[in-house]
C-alpha cells in the first residue's frame, strides 16, 4: 500500500468551489487600516488568519492623507466596510464576521454602525481608535449590531489627541478608553503604547485570534486613568516632576 | 443497481464510471463490515489502484460524495510532534483555539495546517446500506 496520503484543509478549500460544497473556516474578519497607510499589518496579519483559518476581507481605500478632514472620506470608507461586510456574507458560516480596525479605520466603522443598523458584526478589535469616547456602544450594541469590542489604545499615541482636536467626529478613545462601554467594550489601555504597538504576530495569535473567536481576552494591560484636567501649575508640576 | 449519491456521480462523469462503481463497492462492503468505518485518500487510492488515480482525482470524489450526501467530514487535528490526533469533530468551528494535548502533553496552538481530513457515511447511506443490505433492493 502506498505511503498515506493526507487530506488538509487547503486542500478542500481549493477543491470545494468547484465541487459546490461550502468551504472550511471558523469564521470572518473585515480588516480596515488607517489614513496613512494601504495597511502593512493588514498583510502581516493574513498568514495568521490563514492558519486560524478565519476568512478575511481586507478593506483598501488607499492613501487619503488631507482626505481624512473630509466627512466624505468617512462615508466613502463605510462604504467599501459594507462591501466587504457584503462579501463576507456570501461566504457560508461567515455571516456574522468580526472586525479589525486600526485608527481611521475605527472612524469609519463607526460612522458605518452608526448610519447602517444592517450591518452586524460579532466582535470589533479597534486599536490607535480614533472614535470620540462617548462613542455609543452600548446602543449599538443593543440594536444587536455587535457583541463585543477590545479597545486596544496607548497613552503615548499622538493620533487620537490630533483626531479629537482636528478630524470631524474624532475623538481620543485609543488613549482613554470609552465613556459608553459598560459591557460591552474591554478596555486595553497600555500607558506607555504608541499607535501601530500592537501590529505584531505574537500579540495577532494570542490576542486577537482568540478574541474574535470567543470573545475572551488573553492579555489585558491596565487602563490608565482618565485625563485630567490640569491647570497651567499642575501642568508644570508635572513636566518638572518627570 | 447504484446507490441514489453515487447513481448521481455516474450521471455526472459517464467517463469516470468504473472508479465510482469500484469506488461505491469498497465503500459499501467497508460500511456493512463496520458503520462507522473511516475513508480517507489513501483508501480511495488504494481501491482505485488499477485505474491509476491521482490524490486529487481521489479528493476530488470524496468532496463529490459530501456534497451528494454520501459522507460526511470528520476533521483531525494532528499532534505537531506525530503522535496522532489529538482532537476530532465533524465541526471546524467546535475546534478550540488551544489544546492541551494529551498525546505528548504539550499545549498547541491552532494551526490549520495540523488538521486533516476523513470521512465517515452519513446516517442517509448507513440506512440505504442497511435497507439494501435487508433485501429492500
Amino acid at each position: 500500500m502506498a505511503a498515506p496520503e493526507g487530506f488538509s484543509v487547503a486542500d478542500w478549500n481549493e477543491i470545494a468551489p468547484t465541487v459546490g460544497v461550502p468551504r472550511l473556516f471558523r469564521g470572518g474578519v473585515i480588516t480596515v487600516p488607517g489614513f496613512n497607510t494601504t495597511g502593512w499589518w493588514q498583510k502581516l496579519l493574513v498568514p495568521t488568519l490563514q492558519r486560524a483559518l478565519l476568512f478575511n476581507t481586507p478593506v483598501d481605500y488607499g492613501f487619503v492623507f488631507a482626505g481624512i478632514l473630509r466627512r466624505k472620506t468617512q462615508e466613502a470608507a463605510a462604504e467599501a466596510i459594507m462591501d466587504a461586510y457584503a462579501e463576507q456574507l456570501r461566504e457560508p458560516g461567515c455571516d456574522y464576521p468580526g472586525v479589525i480596525a486600526h485608527s481611521l479605520g475605527s472612524l469609519s466603522l463607526g460612522w458605518a454602525l452608526k448610519t447602517r443598523v444592517s450591518l452586524k458584526v460579532s466582535r470589533i478589535i479597534v486599536n490607535g481608535c480614533i472614535l470620540p469616547r462617548e462613542f455609543p456602544w452600548a446602543e449599538i450594541s443593543s440594536r444587536g449590531q455587535v457583541d463585543k469590542v477590545l479597545n486596544e489604545g496607548g497613552g503615548k499615541d499622538v493620533w487620537p489627541k490630533v483626531a479629537r482636536l482636528a478630524v470631524p467626529r474624532g475623538g481620543n478613545s485609543g488613549c482613554h478608553g470609552f465613556v459608553d462601554a459598560n459591557g460591552v467594550v474591554i478596555e486595553s489601555i497600555n500607558r506607555f503604547g504608541r499607535h501601530s504597538d500592537v501590529h505584531n504576530e505574537p500579540h495577532f495569535r494570542k490576542v486577537w485570534v482568540p478574541f474574535l473567536l470567543t470573545g475572551q481576552v488573553n492579555t489585558l494591560v491596565t487602563p490608565s486613568p482618565p485625563p485630567k484636567q490640569l491647570g497651567l501649575l499642575g501642568r508644570l508640576f508635572r513636566r518638572r516632576r518627570s | 443497481m447504484s446507490l441514489p449519491e453515487f447513481a448521481t456521480l455516474l450521471a455526472q462523469h459517464p467517463n469516470d464510471a468504473a472508479a465510482i462503481s469500484k469506488l461505491e463497492s469498497a465503500i459499501v462492503r467497508s460500511l456493512q463490515r463496520d458503520r462507522h468505518a473511516r475513508f480517507d485518500v489513501t483508501v480511495v487510492l488504494h481501491h482505485l489502484r488499477p485505474n491509476n488515480p491521482t490524490p486529487n482525482h481521489a479528493k476530488q470524489l470524496l468532496a463529490e460524495l459530501v456534497r451528494e450526501h454520501a459522507l460526511q467530514l470528520l476533521l483531525f487535528w494532528e499532534c505537531p510532534n506525530g503522535k496522532g490526533p489529538a482532537f476530532e469533530s465533524p465541526d471546524i468551528s467546535t475546534f478550540p483555539d488551544q489544546i492541551d494535548c494529551d498525546r505528548c502533553n504539550e499545549v498547541h496552538w491552532f494551526d490549520a495546517a495540523q488538521i486533516q481530513l476523513g470521512f465517515v457515511a452519513t446516517q442517509r447511506l448507513q440506512e440505504e446500506i442497511a435497507e439494501q443490505g435487508s433485501g429492500g433492493s
